[in-house]
This record gives C-alpha cells, structure tokens and sequence, in this order.
C-alpha cells in the first residue's frame, strides 16, 4: 500500500517544487457549501469562484493515494456490468424514481396537512415567521408566547422549532438543550427522532463523530418508512456514510451512502465518495467507474459542474500517478477552463503531457495558466514549469526569458502581497467592508456588501485579499465579527427608538390623569352605601307586608274597589237590623268574600314576584359593588403598572449600555484575532512566492553559469 | 488548643490566676478570630478573581453565545412592554387571518374593515403565501375595542383556479367581552363549487 505521504512525494519527484497540496483529492462534505454560500457574499466578483473551490478542496478527509495501489488495478467487465446494472438501477429505474416521487408527494401531502391542523393562534403566527426566515422575530414570539404559556397542544413542537431557531443564529449550546429536552420529554416519537437527528447534526458540525454515530445509530426509534421524510432518511444515511469514511471502515461508508437516493445533487456527492472509498479499498475498477459515472452524468446547476470537475480532475491526478497519460490527459481535459479546479486542472495536463508526450506539448496548458491571475499558486508555478519545459527542450533563450519573466512576476506579486499586508495592518481595515440592514428588526437577515473607495476592488493585492476572505477560518471568524457588527448597529437603532417607549408612557399617564378626574368624581358620587341602606329597608318592609296582610300587594284597581266595598259597609252598617236589609247585607258579604278570595288566591303569584324583584335589585346592587371595586382597583393597577413601565425602560436603556460596551470589547478582540489569522495567511503566500524565486534566481544562475560554460551568450 | 473555661474551672488553679489566664487566653482567641476572618476575606477575593478570570477565559464563541441570549431577552422585554402599552390585555381585539384554500384561491391582498371604518390593508408576498399555504397563520391586525357589539369586514382581493380575478368579503358581528379576543378568518376550498370559504373562529 501506499500512503499518503509517499504520494505526494512521488508528485513532488515529477514535480520540480513541492507539490501543492489543493490538488490532492479529499472527500466531499456536501452539508457546508450552502451554508457558506449563504453567509459570504462580500467578495461579489470572485467569490462564487473560490467558495466552489473551498467547498470541494478544503474539506479534507482522506487522500485518494490511500487506495492507491500498485498492482490491484485490473480490467473486469463483469465488475462493470455489475456496477451499470445497480447504478441504472438505482438513478434512472424509472418506475423506481417514479415511485418514490409519489412517496415524496405524499409525504409533502401529508406535511401540509399536518401543518394545517394548528387550533392554536400564537403557534401558528410562530411558523408564520419561521416559514419567512425570520429566526429573530420567530424566536421573540415563541418565548413570548411559552411565557404566557399560549401554545398548549403545540410546546412540543415548540420546543423543536426553538432549537432550530437558536441553531440558525448560531447559538449551538442553546439549540443543544433543547433538542436534548424535546428529544427526552417528548410523548411523539416523531418528534423525538426530529430532536435527534438534529443533536446528531450539532454534534458532527463541531466534529463530535463518534457521539454523532452513537446518536444516529443507538437513539433513532425504528419507525415506519413513511415517519421518516427522505430528506431526513438521507441526512442519516450520509453523516453515517462520511463517519466511517473517516474512521476508515470503508465497506460500511459505501453500505451507507449507497442508500441515498432521491435526491440528485447528495447523490452525487455521495457517489464522489463511493468511489474515494473504493479507491481505499482497491477496489480501482469500482472506483474508476464511479467517477467516470459522475463524468457522464448530464448536469443541471453550477455545483454539479463543480463536483463534475473535481471528479474529472481526481480522475486525471489518479492516472498521472498510475503513469497512464493518455487517460489522465483525457481526464483532465474534461474539466471546464472556468472552473474553480481549471488552473490544478491546466498544471496536471502540463505534467500529463510533458511525461507521456513531446515536452513541447507542456507548454500549451502552462501557457494558458501564465495568462491567469497571477496571485494564484498554480500560476505562480506555471511560470516555473514554462521556463523548465523550455529548457528540456534545450531552448535555453526561451528558458532564460522565461525564468526572467517569471522572477519579475514574483517580485510583483511579493510587492502586492506586502500591500496587501499593509492594507491588512491599517486600523481601519474591516470596517471597509459595510454593512447594510434589510431588516431593521432582524439583525440577522443583512447582507453585506463593499461601499468603500479605500477598498481595493480590482487592485493587484485585492486578489489575495479575497483569497483571505475565501479561507474557512477567516469566514468563521468574519462571521460572527459581522454579527457582532450587526447587533451593534441593531442595539444603537434599538437605543434610539426607546424615547419613543418613554412617550408612549407619558401619553398613556397624561390621559390616565385627566380622566382620573372624572373616574373619581363619578365613582364617589356613587353612594353604594345608601343604595344598600334603602334596599334593605324595603325587603324588609315587603317581608313584613306579605306576612302581615296580603291585601298590601292589591293592584289600584283592587284598592279602588276595596275602598268602595269598605263604603258600601258603612252604609249597610247603618241600615237598621231587618229582616228586608239581611238579604242585602248577605249579599255584600258574598260578593265581598268572593272579591277577597280572589285577591288571596292572586297574592301568592304577587308575593313571588315581589320577592324575585327584590333578589334581582340585591343581585344588581352586589354587582355594582364589585364593579365600582373593580374600576377603583383597576386605576390604582394601571398607575403603578405606568411607573413600572417608566422602570423597566430606565432599565432596558441601561442594559442596552451594557450590551454595547460588551459587543466593542468583543469586536475589538475579533478584530485583532482576524487580523492576525490575515497576516499569517499572507505570510504563507510570502514565503511560498519567496521560495519560487529563490528557486527562479538559483535557475537564472545555473543556466548562465552554463552559457558562460559553454562559451555561449 | 486550650480554652478559656479549663483555667476559669481548672480544679488545682486559684481563681485570680484562672481570671488572668482567661485574659490571656481572650487575647488569643481575638487573634484566631481576626485570623480566621482575614482568611475567609483573602478566600472570598481570590474567588471573586477566579470568577472574574472564568469570565475572560470564555471563548470568543461563547461570549458571543451569551449575548446573543442576552438580546434576545432585551427583545422580549421590550416586545412585552410595547405590547402591554398599545394593547392592554383587557381591550385588545386581534385579527388573524389563516388558509386552506389549495389551488382554489391565491390571495393578493386583504382589507380589515372595523364597524364600517377601515382599519388596515395587506399586500401578501410570496414567501407570506407560502408560509400561510403550509399551516402558519398571519396576524392582519390589533386593535383596541370597548365591550359591546361590533362588526369585523375583511375583504380580499386574488385570483381563482383559472387566474380568474376575484374580490370577497366576509362578515362577522361579534361582542367584545373582558380580556383578550382573538378572532380567526379560515380561507377554506370549497371542491364541489371550486370557490373559497369562509370560516370564522373567536377565542376569548
């Protein structure tokens, strides 16, 4: 076997100068690129060029010269077959595509639907933001509303929908606790895997491979096919797929990242993979055949071009090394000269040619890179290469010309690297690079972009500026320096609208006081006291009545008439005692009794009555009482809740304070951090480009020191 | 250690040499308790250093972390406090406005009319639509409203199923009682007669 290191000492064996270690081939990570696509997007120009380039060039996991093997190599067609059957099995089975189409429909069917049974307003308004992209409003609603205890039947989801929120600012410990809590709490296991597969995600981010493969393979609950989406089925299958690649069980990888499928873009990532596993398994004709799978396959988009290409390019640095020229030309051939793998691309096809054909035919890629910018590492060696084609094939003139032109580019691009340097060194460095807000409430959804005239754009040191901008670790640490930037700008906008808070409560109290005027005037003219007083005296007297004498309760009408009857017995009272007159009087007493039955019988209904009225007036009375309570306590509450509103303002606008003198602290120390990581990055290129001329100047030397030998001008 | 009270009751010692040694022994006993003291002082700053020092020794990360947090927090407060100073718990009326409507209805803009005075207008955006086609709903409006009868108008403007244009409104009296109101507009498909619905929902 061969190992890494003896790779790339056997490049630099064919190569005159150390080999550039961008050209080796890596694993792809396909979870980064859209991240970084996302959050650096200052260096408008050439950035979409260098992010294709970090994005498949500095992910490294394992070199291919691992499966590199000497004697391994063999032409097996039934191999072959065998692959075509199960690739064309798997991408192009259109039935099975067709299939799992449907599946997909119907699991987005059945999200839509799930998602629409929300009973609850505060949840639903929080996956109104959430949908938008909204983290900073969606995560102040939700804990507003988890607060007020508003989302019942959906905390759970709640719970999830926060993690993520945290995980989208960047706030990795929080979306941890959370995923943690709902991954333990939850009665859905549904949920439950959601909350895992996002802790595994978390934990491979910052490089916990093991506790992610102890996750994905131990906490996931075996559920139906049809629980799981196939995004998140694949997103199992691919953190697997690169854990193993890096713990070196192939076998498994390719086990893993063969279940991938319905999606396009990770499929082709992972068949990039497939085969740099195959490759470590020596399994050469696997591995061979994936890659020129990738080759044939049709792309779509920029980053199929890109995987396409490092494909193609991995292919022609496989067969330079297995001396197999003519492959390794046609491989390299195959990638774009727009590329971001061109210039390795173009500087392979040199060697490619310089070893398996004429020298001369070298210097037509190296001719096309001397044209390039001359910032980048291959061009810089192109023009080494070129003076060293040229004196293989003993033209020594062309060859002094060349290592000529080429000590002078080195000098230029020493002079720009130390401008560059010095444009790194000044104060004010980072702040060229402004920012503006699209959102003023949302200090995370600004973009950012370059309005400077002390910003060189097309200057030569700007292409190694943006080299610097392009490196991993300065746009995580640029990263969270702009964020820093933004939540300052944000706390300042925040400071400056607080007068209004202030206002708003002046208002509110100035109202407040004039129509505290009236409220207390009316409420003391209110003589609860007395209203009771003279409701009492009468049920009182209505009790008596009604137990006493009924006829107390007669309508008018029945009085009038009592009063007649009372009359007419005087005036019968004074008729004389005859037996004429007894008829008469009997008379009366009948109709009188009668007249008075009658008024009896219809007291009971009366008396009734009377009695619920009271109770209704007592009633009304009890609620006026707690209703004059109330508004009298209601006041007294809305003062004290304006003077602890003029409070907490006082105190948001302190805190405020507080904040920013944190945020300058911090900014200050990732300033210094970031300026310190741009100088070594560009004290590397110094040295790089310093030791390409030395390497020039010693050439210059030797080949005057053989004209002057040979007797030659 | 010796203390005070074996020479005070020391069974052999007279009772003017116990009283000097306890004295003495008093003295001492200062001394331990100042020494004692200074210790728990010099213990308790360089606590308060090493605190101090956690502090600084935080990453960059971290530090960032926990400001971020501590935003977040000022935002919450503040949201709460503004909400409570516009709209106190016992007159606030808000409208939402929710849709499952499938292909039946793409809406474009809606209009909130409040006891026949209009009171505010929407324009939806895409990403809106598409936040509402996936389960969310949309706060239209918040309103302050006494208790008693009112009428909510909210009309909408769209398109139908053939890109047809449409206008409709929906209707609803309702009463204001104590507390918060939320009142909920559900857009559904009617797929007999291929036109939206309206549904109204009121939570007290």
């Amino acid at each position: 076997m061969i190992n890494i290191s003896k790779f790339i000492n056997s490049c630099a064996y064919w190569h005159p100068y150390k080999q550039d270690s961008s050209s080796s081939i890596f694993f792809l990570i396909p979870e980064s690129r859209i991240f970084r696509l996302l959050t650096f997007s200052f260096a408008k120009k050439m950035l979409p060029h260098y992010f294709l380039a970090i994005i498949l060039t500095f992910c490294p996991i394992i070199s291919l010269s691992y499966a590199a093997t000497e004697s391994a190599y063999t032409n097996n067609s039934e191999v072959k077959q065998f692959l075509i059957y199960k690739l064309f099995n798997k991408l192009n089975n259109k039935s099975d595509i067709q299939d799992k189409k449907n599946v997909t429909e119907n699991i987005f069917r059945t999200n839509i639907e799930q998602s629409h049974i929300v009973n609850n307003m505060a949840y639903g308004e929080l996956l109104f933001y959430y949908y938008q992209n909204k983290p900073i409003k969606s995560l102040i609603h939700l804990m507003t509303s988890d607060q007020r205890h508003r989302f019942q039947q959906h905390s759970d989801h709640a719970e999830v929908l926060k993690g993520s929120l945290y995980l989208s600012m960047g706030m990795t410990e929080h979306a941890k606790f959370f995923f943690n809590k709902t991954a333990k709490t939850s009665l859905n296991p549904e949920t439950r895997n959601k909350a895992w597969i996002a802790l595994a995600g978390l934990a491979y981010r910052q490089k916990n491979y093991q506790q992610t493969k102890y996750i994905l393979t131990n906490k996931i609950e075996a559920l139906n096919k049809s629980d799981f989406s196939i995004k998140q089925m694949n997103q199992i299958h691919e953190y697997l797929g690169l854990i193993y690649l890096r713990e070196g069980s192939y076998q498994n990888a390719i086990i893993e990242l063969e279940y991938i499928y319905n999606d396009p873009l990770k499929q082709r990532y992972a068949l990039y993979n497939i085969a740099l596993a195959h490759f470590n398994l020596s399994h050469l004709d696997e591995a061979i055949f994936y890659l020129q799978f990738l080759l044939d396959l049709p792309t779509y988009n920029a980053e199929d071009d890109a995987i396409r290409d490092k494909a193609a390019s991995a292919l022609g640095q496989f067969y330079l090394y297995e001396n197999n020229h003519f492959l390794s030309r046609q491989s390299y051939r195959e990638v774009r000269l727009n590329s971001a793998f061109a210039n390795e691309a173009l500087l392979g096809l040199g060697w490619a040619n310089l070893k398996g054909a004429d020298p001369s035919q070298a210097l037509s890629p190296w001719l096309e890179l001397l044209e390039r910018d001359q910032s980048q590492k291959a061009v810089q060696e192109a023009f080494l290469l070129t003076a060293r084609a040229y004196e293989e094939l003993n033209a020594y003139q062309d060859a002094l010309g060349a290592y000529i032109t080429a000590s002078k580019t080195y000098e230029n691009q020493i002079n720009n690297i130390i401008k560059a340097h010095d444009f790194v060194n000044q104060d004010e460095w980072l702040k060229h690079l402004k920012l503006i807000s699209s959102d003023s409430n949302d200090f995370l959804s600004i973009y950012s972009y370059i309005d400077s005239p002390s910003m060189p754009l097309d200057g030569p040191e700007a292409s190694y500026l943006y080299q610097i901008y392009s490196t991993n670790n300065f746009n995580t640490e640029f990263q969270q320096f702009w964020q820093l930037q933004h939540i300052e700008v944000y706390l300042n906008e925040l400071k400056a609208k607080l007068p209004v808070y202030g206002t708003m409560v002046e208002n509110q109290s100035i109202k407040n006081r004039n129509f505290k005027f009236k409220f207390d005037k009316k409420l003391d003219s209110i003589n609860l006291n007395e209203f009771s007083n003279r409701h009492d005296a009468i049920s009182r007297q209505a009790r008596l009545t009604l137990k006493d004498d009924f006829l107390l309760i007669a309508t008018t009408e029945e009085q009038n008439r009592l009063d007649k009857f009372k009359a007419i017995e005087k005036k019968l009272s004074q008729l004389p005692e005859t037996k004429d007159f007894d008829g008469i009087k009997s008379r009366f007493r009948i109709v009188r009794g009668t007249f008075l039955w009658n008024i009896k019988h219809d007291s009971y209904r009366r008396s009734y009555s009377l009695k619920k009225q009271l109770q209704q007036s007592q009633d009304e009375l009890i609620e006026l009482e707690s209703l004059v309570n109330k508004l009298k306590h209601t006041n007294i509450n809305d003062l004290t809740k304006l003077t602890d509103h003029r409070l907490q303002i006082g105190a948001i606008e302190l805190e405020i304070d507080h904040l920013i003198h944190r945020i300058q602290k911090l900014k200050n120390d990732q300033y210094f951090d970031l300026q310190e990581l741009a100088s070594s990055v560009l004290n590397q290129r110094l040295t790089h480009t310093s030791n390409l001329l030395a390497r020039t100047q010693i050439a210059i030397a030797r080949l005057q020191d053989k004209a002057a030998s040979e007797g030659r001008k | 250690m010796t203390w005070a009270w074996d020479y005070i009751f020391k069974p052999t010692g007279k009772f003017e040499n116990g009283v000097k040694m306890f004295l003495i022994q008093t003295k001492k006993l200062v001394h331990y308790f100042a020494i004692i003291l200074l210790t728990s002082f010099l213990v308790s700053m360089l606590s308060i250093q090493e605190a101090d020092a956690s502090e600084d020794n935080k990453t960059s990360v971290e530090s960032v972390e926990i400001l971020k947090r501590d935003l977040l927090d000022l935002n919450k407060e503040l949201f709460i406090l503004e909400e409570e100073l516009l709209f106190p718990a016992n007159t606030q009326v808000a409208i939402f406005i929710s849709q499952d409507s499938g292909n039946t209805f793409k809406m474009d803009h809606a209009k909130v009319l409040l006891n026949n005075k209009a009171v505010n207008y929407h324009l939806y955006t895409e990403n809106e639509l598409d936040a509402l086609s996936r389960g969310a709903v949309h706060r239209i409006h918040t309103i302050n409203l006494n208790q008693g009868d009112h009428k909510l108008v909210i009309i909408f403007g769209g398109f139908g199923p053939m890109g047809r244009e449409y206008k409709l409104a929906a209707e609803l009296d309702f009463k204001k009682s104590t507390g918060t109101q939320f009142i909920e507009l559900r857009i559904l498909a009617n797929s007999k007669s291929q036109q939206p619905e309206f549904e109204f929902n009121v939570w007290n």
